[in-house]
């Protein structure tokens, strides 16, 4: 199966797709980093894990339409032509389906490494700041739970019907929806009562970021267990 | 390599019935024609047998055991090529393959790819990307991907389609060969392919099999009730089944079938296309 | 012929598609998001809430659906593998125009019934001030020319791509760069216009010109863009560049997107409608430009011929002065930007003049060199297209010139004289305005205006004299009324259209209880004209300002919407109180110019006397809710901001960056936090009686004629407290 999942990556980067977002990627960071991010959030520093996770959770619309596009790979027309050679093979549907649903994952954590990548750029290029270590937990908070629902949830709505992704995909652009938009960066430093404080979750938001990735992994092993056979 | 169908009926969900009570034994080695007109179940027949699809009704036996419980085994030994079909295009004809291998489980796939892309005249196309391969040329990376691994069973619904007269000869040779120690059943409408090396034929209309046997015995059903006349001494059209119209010098020769010959028709030795026409016209008119 | 056919069949399928009924049905229903999620116009005026903001959210909702259809349409040939067939019989380019022209025929048919639902809804929702021609130019403009854009943008992205997911993609960041980081660039936010209100009383054509300047500079450079993605339409089995280079044999269609793209980057660059005012806002180098020797201004004259049907202005005017240097002289103008000066001629000689390139508060600076002779008289024709300040670009619509409402403001109206001092008299000045019959005249200040002729042609010329280098007048529909409060005149103008809603405010009560207040705890006002005191009902402007014997208020704090909400805080109906105290505290001799960092301005002590009489008129817990709460919670987060704790970080940030945290921090300084120090200090001296008597006494104090502004010290000396006891920390 490596194998599969090596084609599979080769299929999903090396497209002009992955090319085109990630160029979008960067325009639209840089732009953020320098009309926003540069203003530091919640009276913390520009480069505090706050002001970071910011910058995360305002490209996270950009990173759930690629992660779902990534997606779409699977659930296309050609790909249902595809599967009329693919299902004829011993290979179990769902260990199948879940070595692709790697290869979309590794597809998406690349596009966040280029969001991080890019954040690390203009942190060195404006402040001369390299203390990178601070920047992991944010990330992880910020990156893992919300691109692992997406991920998950396009990946069960894509069995049903293919053009649900794309709807799906209207979900965090609405800023008003404010799901996703991660505005505990900007709130949670002010119920804190201390200057410049260290990153910290409530409970709340712990859990439910937890039950974001949770629900993501559930979804993901659901499609999993009930890939289409027929 | 043994595949029988019992009482196998198909009704898709929106209520059309493809296939009805279709019993069939199918054993290697063998190389088994599928005729039929557009519509008439054979694609659906196929994906039944590639568990694809599952019946409605009736049982799929592999070599005696029900298809539920032998389908890894039948697709560890299976090679399929359907009608319709896609290829990665962002790949190249031996990235696609080793793709392919790979999800049949191959180990060490490169001699068998090598095999197959030899075997379908790609060798000079092996790193070339799939997006830049002609029609014939994608059809003949799909009868690669089947033929990976040598398995026992091989279906092939309309193979030819797309291929030039040369190649379509080169591949009835091919699957002459394979089918020299193993189980392919061929769908297709081009006669001559079945009539040149098929050693069985199964004819299906309506989700039914009206004939099955070797093409000789199916010539056999058409005997006396083929026959040729000039246009110009046609009287009567109806029940005639026009199989050919030449101009020639001295006017319009028709070639006909009919289960009953009218007086100005001459009777005439039947090809297997004949006895295909007769058959299916036959079973309409009833 | 065959293009026509293409086109009707085209149409009449894509006329039958459920998804574009989709689209449709959405579209005409999106204004509907206006109403109650998206609302970019802030100002409270009927036409912002109930118009402009179900237009542009119409037109963000309709461009985006649109965008999409489009993406959806030109995919729908490949996805169905129908395209094999059709180009088989057309050409992909002809193929490709003829689509593009249907989704813009669908779009168009989606305004006219965008246009014909909402007709009835904002009519009855915005009553009696509703606008027809504001209602049939905004949909089009605001709503309409989205649209366009949207089908453009999409249809490029997808011919260049070849790919439905990448176009969405590159469709949605484009769309989010216009609703996020270009939100603030009037030029750029293609999507979501700056449109920050519309005027209910008066016209709107200024932030209409505006929007449709970008609107059409964007529908030119997509057009653009979308002619060379046209070129590269995949033909005979070429990739993008082999396509390209085939299309372009046919030299017209290179060289029409060459000059679509060339004029879309000129009308971007060369933009008329803003100037390119310092962004430093606290930059003066104007007020440092030396003054002359031996030369005196003796007075000047100003014929004004305002266009109201182009929004443009042209003007002559003519200045005299004593020159007693026996030499020639640089004499030194400030103008608007978007006027063109000519016929510059002193003692009816051409003279050599100037004008910078460097823009300050809206003006250029003209300089011109005057010959060495005793009397000299300098005339000169200037006009045009009258620029507004760059630094609030997302506020345009000041400069309003029609027949509804006309603002011209210092060097708008005239050029007003920068670096030579006055004779004994100052500087007397007859202006005169000529302007159509309906309009009224009113001088922002003591003087008032007459009419001196009447022209066959509809217009009449008013007259009225000055005693400034600068000045604003207004002129409108307006209505006049006469308040008196204890001995005190008050001329209230207001828009003709607003009578019903001002009657039924009793707005005139409003202003006497201020009036009432002021006198009563600081006193009269010692200047003016017998006590005589102007109030104009202004255009929607996002605030006021007040000079001697004058007053502004925004139509904003009268409209219907605004006056019936009792929940409105500090920053709505109260600014009519703020700039009426501006009259006691804050005109140009009772403060020196306040500087960036320095916390002592004309708004301290004015947001402090707004505060007491909302507290008087509202009670305690509302004052201290909307006021001294909100101070409060400013300054903590003032002193509390990382780059006024890590000023050093600051000092690293890029120069713009750095002046747009400092310009923000300013307006803390002296608004909340100025007004806090003085609770602080009404405290310390005793209570809200004893603060009132020291205040009484600045008020009323002796003037120093070499210095005449209250300064902090003074204020500090009159509580009897230090620096050091207002700290708030």
């Amino acid at each position: 199966m490596r194998k599969i999942f090596g084609y599979e990556c080769k299929r999903l980067i090396c497209s002009k797709f992955f090319i085109g977002i990630i160029l979008v990627i960067l325009f639209y960071g840089w732009q953020v980093l320098n009309r926003v991010t540069i203003l530091g959030v919640s009276h913390t520093a520009p480069f505090s894990p706050w002001s970071y996770g910011d910058y995360l959770s305002r490209m996270i619309p950009l990173l759930w339409i690629g992660a779902l596009f990534l997606l779409t790979f699977f659930t296309s027309k050609a790909e249902q032509r595809r599967k009329a050679i693919t299902s004829a093979t011993p290979v179990k549907p769902s260990v199948y389906g879940l070595v692709r649903f790697c290869a979309a994952m590794t597809g998406t954590a690349l596009l966040a490494l280029v969001v991080i990548l890019l954040a690390i750029v203009f942190y060195g290029q404006m402040f001369n700041w390299y203390a990178w270590s601070s920047l992991l937990l944010p990330t992880f908070f910020t990156f893992v739970p919300t691109l692992v629902f997406a991920l998950g949830s396009g990946w069960f709505m894509g069995h049903f019907k293919a053009w649900l992704l794309f709807l799906w995909m209207l979900l965090p652009l609405p800023e008003f929806l404010g799901l996703l938009n991660g505005s505990v960066f900007a709130e949670r430093p002010l119920t804190l009562n201390v200057l410049d404080p260290a990153f910290s979750l409530s409970i709340g938001t712990v859990i439910a970021q937890c039950v974001l990735l949770l629900t993501g992994i559930a979804l993901m092993a659901v499609s999993a267990a009930k890939s289409k056979k027929y | 390599m043994q595949i029988e169908l019992k009482e196998l009926s198909m009704t898709y969900p929106d209520g059309k019935q493809v296939l009805r009570h279709l019993n069939l034994s199918l054993k290697s080695p063998s190389l088994i024609g599928l005729l039929g007109p557009n519509g008439a179940g054979k694609s659906t027949l196929m994906k039944l047998m590639v568990a694809a699809l599952m019946p409605t009704d009736g049982l799929i036996l592999v070599n005696g055991q029900p298809l539920a419980k032998a389908e890894r085994m039948l697709k560890s030994n299976l090679g399929y090529l359907p009608q319709n079909f896609g290829l990665f295009d962002e790949l190249t004809v031996a990235q696609f393959l080793d793709y392919m291998a790979a999800l049949k489980g191959l180990r060490s796939p490169k001699m068998t790819i090598q095999e197959a892309i030899k075997a379908v005249n790609l060798v000079e196309k092996t790193k070339s990307k799939i997006r830049t391969l002609s029609g014939g040329q994608r059809q003949r990376v799909g009868i690669a991907q089947a033929l990976l691994g040598n398995p026992d069973f091989l279906i092939f619904d309309e193979p030819t389609v797309g291929l030039d007269p040369e190649e379509r000869i080169h591949f009835r040779n091919l699957f002459s060969r394979t089918a020299q120690d193993r189980l392919v059943l061929l769908s297709t409408h081009i006669i001559e392919d079945v009539q040149s090396i098929c050693d069985q034929i199964i004819v299906v209309n309506h989700g039914r099999v009206l004939f099955t046997g070797t093409p000789e015995e199916l010539i056999q059903t058409a005997v006396g009730h083929v026959g040729a006349f000039w246009e110009k001494d046609l009287i009567i059209e109806k029940g005639l089944h026009i199989t050919s119209r030449v101009n020639t010098r001295h006017g319009v020769r028709c070639r006909a079938v009919a289960d009953k010959l009218p007086s100005y028709v001459k009777a005439e030795e039947p090809s297997l296309e004949d006895a295909y026409i007769y058959l299916i016209s036959r079973e309409a008119v009833q | 012929m065959k293009t026509i056919c293409l086109f009707h069949l085209e149409l009449c399928r894509l006329l039958k598609s459920r998804f574009t009924y989709l689209i449709i049905v959405l579209s005409v229903l999106s204004p509907v998001i206006g109403l109650i999620l998206y609302k970019p116009a802030a100002a409270s005026t009927m036409l912002s809430i109930y118009i402009a903001n179900p237009a542009i959210a119409g037109g963000m909702a309709s461009g985006i659906m649109f965008g999409m259809l489009a993406v959806f349409e030109l995919d729908r040939a490949a996805r169905s593998r129908v395209d094999i067939l059709i180009y088989a019989a057309v050409s992909p380019l002809c193929m490709a125009l003829v689509r593009i022209l249907t989704l813009m025929i669908a779009a168009l048919i989606t305004l006219g019934l965008a246009m014909l639902v909402w007709l009835p809804v904002s009519k009855l929702l915005i009553g009696s001030v509703f606008g027809f021609v504001d209602y049939v130019l905004a949909y089009p403009i605001f709503m309409g020319l989205a649209m366009p854009l949207g089908i453009l943008s999409a249809a490029a992205a997808y011919q260049f791509t070849q790919r439905a997911d990448l176009t969405m993609v590159l469709f949605a960041a484009f769309a989010a760069l216009s609703l996020t980081l270009w939100a603030d660039n009037w030029q750029l936010c293609w999507l979501n216009p700056c449109v920050w209100a519309l005027s209910d009383d008066f016209s709107n054509f200024r932030i209409f010109r505006s929007v449709v300047y970008m609107r059409l500079t964007w529908l030119v450079a997509l057009s653009g863009v979308w002619t060379i993605s046209w070129l590269c339409l995949r033909q005979y089995g070429k990739g993008l560049l082999g396509s390209l280079l085939l299309s372009v044999r046919r030299i017209y269609r290179p060289t029409v997107a060459l000059i679509l793209l060339t004029f879309s980057v000129i009308a971007y660059a060369g933009q008329p409608m803003v100037d390119n005012s310092n962004p430093d806002e606290t930059a003066m180098l104007f007020n440092e430009v030396p003054y002359t020797e031996d030369v005196v201004c003796t007075g000047y004259t100003a014929q004004i011929f305002p266009d109201v049907n182009a929004g443009t202005l042209s003007g002559y005017t003519a200045y005299q002065f004593q020159n007693g240097s026996g030499q020639e002289q640089r004499v030194a103008f400030g103008i608007n930007p978007g006027y063109a000066v000519s016929n510059v001629k002193a003692n009816g000689l051409d003279v050599p003049f100037l004008v910078s390139d460097y823009q300050e508060y809206n003006e250029a600076m003209l300089e011109i060199t005057i010959p060495a002779d005793k009397q000299v008289e300098l005339t000169m024709e200037y006009g045009g297209f009258p620029r507004e300040n760059a630094n609030m670009s997302t506020m345009q619509g000041s400069t309003e010139i029609s027949e509804e409402y006309m603002c011209l403001e210092n060097a708008t109206l005239s050029p007003r004289l920068m670096n030579v001092p006055p004779d004994e008299n100052m500087y007397p000045a007859a202006i005169e305005i000529t302007l159509p019959y309906s309009m009224t005249l009113i001088p922002f200040g003591n003087s008032d205006a007459q009419v001196v002729a009447e022209h066959e042609n509809g217009t009449k010329t008013w007259r009225y004299k000055r005693n400034s280098t600068g000045g604003i007048v207004y002129a409108g529909n307006y209505i006049r009324e006469e308040v008196v409060v204890d001995g005190f005149t008050i001329e209230f103008y207001y828009g003709s259209k607003h009578k019903a809603v001002m009657e039924s405010a009793g707005a005139v009560n409003a202003i006497k209880s201020v009036v009432d207040y002021c006198v009563e705890h600081y006193g009269y006002l010692s200047f003016g004209d017998e006590n005589k005191l102007k109030l104009i009902q202004s255009r929607v402007l996002g605030g006021g300002y007040a000079a001697g014997g004058a007053s502004l208020l925004d139509e904003a704090d009268f409209t219907a919407e605004n006056l019936s909400n009792a929940d409105k805080g500090s920053e709505s109906g109260e600014v009519m109180i703020h700039e009426l105290v501006h009259q006691w505290w804050g005109l140009g001799n009772m403060f020196d110019v306040s500087y960036p960092n320095s916390l002592w301005s004309a708004e301290g002590l004015t947001v402090y006397t707004t505060y007491r009489i909302v507290k008087e008129l509202y009670g305690e817990d509302y004052a201290q809710k909307y006021y001294v709460a909100q101070w409060q919670k400013a300054v903590d987060d003032y002193y509390l901001d990382f780059y006024v704790r890590n000023p050093e970080y600051l000092a690293a940030l890029p120069a713009d960056k750095q002046l747009e945290i400092t310009d923000n921090l300013t307006y803390v300084r002296q608004y909340c936090e100025m007004p806090l120090k003085i609770l602080k200090a009404e405290a310390l001296v005793g209570g809200e009686e004893a603060m009132d008597k020291i205040l009484n006494g600045l008020f009323n104090r002796e003037l120093d004629p070499m210095y005449p502004y209250l300064t902090y010290q003074e204020f500090l000396n009159a509580c009897g407290l230090t620096e050091e006891d207002l700290n708030l920390a």
